[in-house]
């Protein structure tokens, strides 16, 4: 199968939200020796892009976002050994991200964690219930760009008042652009606490995490 | 004409939904102790993994995980008592759980209010909160009192700002459905102590419950086991009400929704039970449906009117009051 065929064959897949023949198309790029980020770029992220849009425009439900991403992630898995050392490094950014303290509501934030992750983010998950100080730590740590918190109850939020606190004690504030999420948040909230970014839903966290750091 | 009495007959009084039948009833029964003997729930409480082992339930301290064999939940659901009394402030204001009696409630916690004066559209607040529990007290058509605003301008204490607002402004059953954790629900009862005349009267005349939620899929948080361990200490009822959305936090399918929303209040009246056997419990629901499309729980939908019959169903094969959301 040329190249052609296997951009065609690896966007249906995706937009069909079909792992097998996602993982299929893998299998062929490599036994082509074609470049997978080619791949990558000019079917399976558009394709994927093209799904989120559709979500946003409640066209596509959920499940079906979440299974587009499931058919990318395995294809991407099985071409990444195979990635050009050269083409390796370029992960749009690093994020940490993780449910405050108090608060163990994380269905949201892992859809997130594995979109960011699908559209090219090096992503660290802490999980949910996090402290404070273990965000700020992570972020140093692995030198992140962003830092994602989600919250869903009207009681956690004042984690990410803390958080916003703590970064801008510590100096971090123009070093890490900080974005919040969950049920309880508002561009309002966002604004109140300084936060550098609001987003309503997985597809506005994408969008949002990649102008934040044009 | 004259015509004869028709003695011996049944009758049908009011309207009913009827989603199951006994049968039905029994295989989601069924399912639901297979999910607690051997799948289990989480437990992020100490104590409350202390009350599930010494009860005889198997738990895993390392994983916050707890399995509970059937005979377990079946003690729980036969001790739990079938009638329950939510007191007023005298008894004029009573309100007896029992049976098919049904009341009704404000439902909360909401978190923004439109100002019923400037129709501003704002966040809620303590104000409001005393506002809300004075009308409720002068409606005629709600029978006790549940947290229906959070007060969003008091950070320290709000649960127990909360109570001092709603305490102060009704004579009816208070229902609170914001309370942050066990110390909070233990402060709470003392206010209400104080306005009966001590502990022991406020466990004759239950003037307060607590609302608590387990987190789906099955998972009891830290400050929900604290309170349900408080309750019975106390005495006090204490609502478990599951809020799980099918196809997000809960199967997909409404039977399937049932199983895990059935397992999550049991496991939170197991351990009520454990603590204090025969405590009052109420078996609750806000479970939905989850829009796929827009990612929302929409507590208006019509699924949430059947899940609702369907856990009152349950709720009734068990002997026990329920309370769920309406829309």
């Amino acid at each position: 199968m040329n190249k052609e065929e296997l951009v065609k064959q690896g966007m249906q897949a995706v937009l069909d939200g079909d792992e097998e023949a996602a993982m299929e198309v893998a299998n062929q790029v490599i036994a082509e020796g074609i470049n997978p980020v080619e791949i990558i770029n000019e079917a399976l992220t558009p394709a994927m892009t093209q799904v989120g849009d559709g979500f946003a425009n409640e066209e596509i439900p959920l499940p079906g976002v979440l299974v587009a991403a499931e058919a990318m992630t395995k294809a991407i898995e099985i071409m990444e050994p195979h990635i050009p050392k050269e083409d390796v490094a370029k992960k749009l950014g690093t994020v940490v991200i993780g449910t405050v303290e108090g608060d163990i509501h994380d269905i949201g934030k892992r859809i997130v964690a594995t979109m960011l992750r699908v559209y090219g983010f090096e992503v660290h998950d802490l999980g949910r219930d996090v402290p404070i100080d273990d965000f700020v730590e992570k972020a140093k740590e692995t030198n992140a760009d962003i830092l994602g918190s989600s919250s869903l109850m009207t009681t956690t939020m004042s984690g990410q008042r803390i958080l916003e606190e703590k970064l801008s004690k510590e100096g971090l504030k123009d070093k890490i652009k900080t974005m919040i999420g969950g049920a309880a948040c508002t561009q309002e909230w966002a604004n109140k606490i300084g936060a550098d970014c609001y987003a309503e839903d997985v597809n506005e966290t994408v969008l949002k995490a990649k102008e934040l750091l044009k | 004409m004259y015509r004869g009495l028709q003695p011996g007959i049944s009758t049908f009084e009011g309207w009913g939904l009827n989603m199951f039948t006994d049968d039905e009833l029994y295989e989601i029964h069924l399912a639901t102790l297979d999910v607690l003997q051997n799948y289990g729930v989480g437990v992020h409480c100490d104590e409350a993994l202390d009350i599930f082992e010494n009860g005889g339930a198997s738990v895993d301290r390392e994983r916050n995980h707890v399995k509970i064999a059937p005979h377990l939940v079946e003690d729980a659901i036969r001790s739990a008592p079938s009638t329950i009394l939510l007191a007023g402030r005298t008894p004029e204001y009573d309100v007896t759980l029992q049976g098919g009696r049904v009341g009704f409630t404000s439902f909360g916690a909401g978190v923004m209010v439109i100002d019923p004066f400037t129709g501003e559209y704002r966040e809620s607040n303590k104000k409001d909160v005393a506002a809300t529990a004075l009308a409720c007290d002068a409606l005629a058509n709600v029978d006790i009192y549940s947290s229906a605003v959070v007060a969003r301008d008091v950070e320290y204490a709000t649960d127990l700002n909360e109570a001092e607002a709603f305490l102060t402004n009704t004579s009816k059953h208070c229902h609170h459905i914001d309370l942050t954790g066990g110390a909070g629900a233990k402060k709470f009862f003392e206010m209400a102590a104080v306005i009966v005349g001590g502990m022991d009267k406020l466990r004759e005349r239950p003037l307060v419950s607590a609302l608590v939620c387990p987190t789906s899929p099955l998972e009891l948080h830290t400050h929900t086991a604290e309170i349900i361990i408080e309750c019975a200490k106390a005495g006090l009822p204490v609502d478990v009400l599951s809020m799980a959305m099918s196809g997000a936090s809960a199967p997909v399918s409404i039977g399937g929704t049932l199983v895990t929303h059935n397992a999550e209040v049991l496991a939170g009246i197991v351990l009520n039970q454990l603590t204090a056997k025969g405590s009052p419990v109420i078996y609750g629901s806000s479970t939905t449906t989850f829009d796929l499309t827009y990612a929302t729980a929409p507590v208006g939908a019509p699924e949430l009117g059947m899940i609702s019959a369907g856990v009152v169903a349950l709720a009734r094969k068990y002997m026990l009051p329920s309370y769920v959301a309406g829309s």
